[in-house]
């Protein structure tokens, strides 16, 4: 697929730029069985990041958004495709340049319980970035590590603590100060507040905004709650079966999605007005499974505006207008005055 | 009209070797026919434990009603039977659990299943059963029914589990269905979809229902009626529109300020209301109101004083100092 047509805002502004990528896994379908499946859990996705921006990623369970940002940290190689991070293709960095890769780009992980090494301290988990990155040592990172503890919100007495003895809440703070301890460019922020009491989700939300603005940072933001991505999120874009299938400034999208399934997504939101009863789009069957995905627009099976061509051609991602793109041979093919060459458009 | 549910002062306690866990600690609350009542509430504020005692399905021990009456079509269930509740549980009340693997058999079909519930309560004949089986996966909304009656649990995704435990509950056509997070493992398109179902059967079996979930947003779709817990009490209770229209109780106020809604323009940079600290360990509860070491509004009195559950307006039931002194 042609890359072009990018934004002309152009590329200086752009810190992260995913082309054509595609992450497969091999499963096997039980225990003693030889037959090996192909999991597309990435399939072919063209995204950019501007710098100081946040990019809300949705999507149902399985579709792919952890693996996308696993791809992005090099946490995972890909199948196909590039990842370009300031301009340098992130999987072919040489060793010298992977460290300061390894500094610029950091993850939040759902799961605050699982994510923090038990035998480690407070101190050693949020310094150990430091340590690893030759940053600083000794002194010097138990005055960084306060001075972190205390830009997210806890008191530097609990430095010498362990993960149990914090709640769920402080340890996601404990595992946000460790991600800013090497001052990084780009934070991949995967169900950050998802594990968290939802009294207690709005603190971590406000810590993220505040460094974001006094950190310049730019925040890859992952989260199945619309709301919450709504809130934070300055475009947005949307997963389904391992591809993207619309993204847009995240007013236009939550105030006009295009996408039929983006419009699912938004209608089946339980609104807080009790009453007020909104019509639902209710979809029929189920979320399909990334093995042996069928032919065609990954969601025509559960489309209600599907056509011919939907099952049999994958509509590209396509630029309809200032600040929104969408894969959908219907608004493609819209009389938009959006020409052929527009086709495969990254935004 | 006659009260489906009736709950009065129920206790319910866990003796732990680190000391006992009042989980729900004197708990009121009541039930129409017909109608849905939604039980908010944060991770270990006693929601499950509420619904299990309800059921009478307490493990005992480490587990103990401690005190109070729960009390079905009238009937308190403290006076029957061990037989005479197992048979209540089938055909009077349903429970769908929160994760719908842990109560189907992995090694039965799940058409098998749904045919054993409908053998036993509504008395059919085997084959009957499988047939009015497979009706019921084909009434949930399951494609090809009579092919996926004869899957096992794990060969189906989480929401058609979620939606075999749901023709279970309701091919009894029960009195009282308790839904303990029926769709908070499931993506919001197929938790429109239970939703629905929910509703749509309700209509038609005249079933009441308690919906557990920590989605203020589900419970005002869903919901008539609504109680909110925190750390083993309902701390307020009213019909949906009261509470969302006019929250009395400052943890609720707080709770629906801190959800992100809908944003204005700019709502990344401003800050969204918080209410501070975190949830309490229910093993070292603070004295008097549970809430009041995190309440903007707290008293002298409220570090010292539980707060009474008391009726502020017709059916609107609020445990606060302030709002009740
Ligand atoms: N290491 C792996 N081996 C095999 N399959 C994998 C692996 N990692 C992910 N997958 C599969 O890839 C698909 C995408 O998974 P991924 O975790 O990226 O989804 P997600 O969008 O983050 O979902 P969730 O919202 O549940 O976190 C899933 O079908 C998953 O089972
Ligand atoms: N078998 C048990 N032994 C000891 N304590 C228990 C037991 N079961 C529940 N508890 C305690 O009772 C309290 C209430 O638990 P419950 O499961 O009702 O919470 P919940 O509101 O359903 O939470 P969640 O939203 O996480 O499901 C918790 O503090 C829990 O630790
Ligand atoms: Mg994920
Ligand atoms: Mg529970």
């Amino acid at each position: 697929m042609k890359i072009g047509a990018y934004e002309d805002s152009g590329s200086a502004r752009t810190l992260l730029s995913v082309e054509c990528l595609k992450k497969y896994f091999e499963s096997r379908s039980g225990f003693l069985s030889r037959q090996v499946r192909l999991v597309r859990a990435v399939d072919g996705v063209n995204l950019r990041v501007f710098k100081g921006e946040t990019l809300g990623l949705v999507g149902e369970s399985g579709s792919g958004k952890s693996t996308l940002g696993r791809v992005v940290i090099r946490l995972e190689e890909p199948t196909e495709g590039r990842i370009l991070f300031d301009g340098r293709d992130v999987h072919r960095l040489p060793k010298e340049d992977m460290r300061s890769f390894r500094r610029d780009v950091q993850i939040v992980f759902q799961d605050p319980y699982a994510s923090l090494n038990p035998r480690k301290s407070a101190e050693n988990i949020i310094g150990e970035p430091l340590t690893v990155q030759r940053i600083c040592d000794g002194r010097e990172r138990r005055e960084r590590v306060v001075r972190l503890m205390e830009v997210v919100g806890l008191t530097p007495d609990q430095m010498r603590r362990y993960p149990h003895e914090f709640s769920g809440g402080q340890r996601q703070r404990i595992g946000i100060a460790r991600a800013i301890a090497t001052n990084p460019k780009l934070i991949i922020a995967d169900e950050p507040v998802s594990a968290l009491d939802v009294s207690v989700q709005a603190q971590i939300l406000n810590l993220l905004k505040d460094l974001q603005r006094d950190h310049n940072l730019t925040y890859i933001f992952i989260s199945h709650d619309l709301r919450v991505v709504e809130n934070m999120s300055d475009r947005i874009a949307v997963m389904y079966l391992g591809k993207i299938v619309e993204v847009a400034e995240c007013g236009m999208l939550c105030g006009e999605p295009l996408h039929p399934y983006t419009q699912a997504l938004f209608s089946a939101l339980p609104v807080m007005k009790p009453g007020e009863r909104k019509e639902r789009i209710i979809l029929e069957g189920d979320v399909p499974s990334p093995v042996n995905p069928q032919a065609g627009c990954p969601f025509h099976p559960r489309c209600r505006y599907r056509i011919r061509v939907c099952e049999t051609q994958v509509p590209a991602l396509t630029r309809t207008g200032k600040g929104r793109s969408v894969a959908c041979h219907l608004i493609g093919n819209d009389a938009s005055g959006q020409g052929e060459e527009e086709r495969g458009a990254v935004i | 009209m006659a009260k489906v549910l009736q709950v009065t002062n129920l206790r319910t306690c866990f003796d732990t070797d680190s000391g006992t866990v009042r989980a729900v600690d004197g708990v009121d609350l009541s039930l129409e026919e017909g109608e849905t009542l939604g039980i908010a509430g944060e991770s270990g504020c006693g929601k499950t434990v509420l619904a299990l005692s309800i059921m009478r399905l307490i493990p005992s021990p480490p587990g103990r009603i401690a005190s109070g009456q729960v009390m079905l079509d009238g009937v308190d269930t403290a006076r029957l039977s061990d037989e005479e509740m197992r048979k209540i549980r089938g055909r009077g009340i349903s429970m769908i659990f929160q994760e719908p693997m842990t109560s189907l058999n992995p090694v039965i079909p799940v058409g098998e299943q749904i045919a054993e519930a409908v053998r036993l309560h509504l008395g059919l004949s085997r084959k009957d059963a499988t047939g009015k089986a497979v009706e019921m996966l084909k009434t949930v909304g399951i494609p090809s029914p009579s092919e996926r009656a004869k899957e096992y649990p794990h060969q189906m995704s989480g929401g058609m589990r979620q939606r075999v435990m749901i023709a279970i509950a309701l091919s009894c056509r029960p009195r009282l269905m308790l839904a303990d997070e029926p769709t908070t493992a499931l993506d919001v398109t197929i938790q429109a979809q239970i939703l629905d179902l929910i509703d749509r059967l309700k209509e038609e079996a005249k079933t009441s229902v308690v919906l557990i979930t920590h989605d203020l947003g589900v419970i005002a779709e869903a919901a008539q009626k609504v109680a909110v817990m925190y750390a083993g009490l309902v701390v307020e209770y009213s019909s949906v529109r009261e509470l969302y229209y006019e929250p009395r109780h400052p943890y609720t106020v707080g709770l629906l300020e801190s959800r992100p809604g809908p944003r204005g323009k700019g709502a990344r940079n401003r800050h969204l209301k918080v209410i501070p600290g975190t949830v309490p360990n229910l093993y070292e509860l603070p004295p008097g109101c549970p809430f009041h070491n995190r309440c903007n509004v707290v008293m002298d009195r409220c570090k010292m004083e539980r707060p009474e559950y008391t009726e502020i307006s017709e059916g609107h039931y609020v445990r606060c100092w302030r709002i009740s002194p």
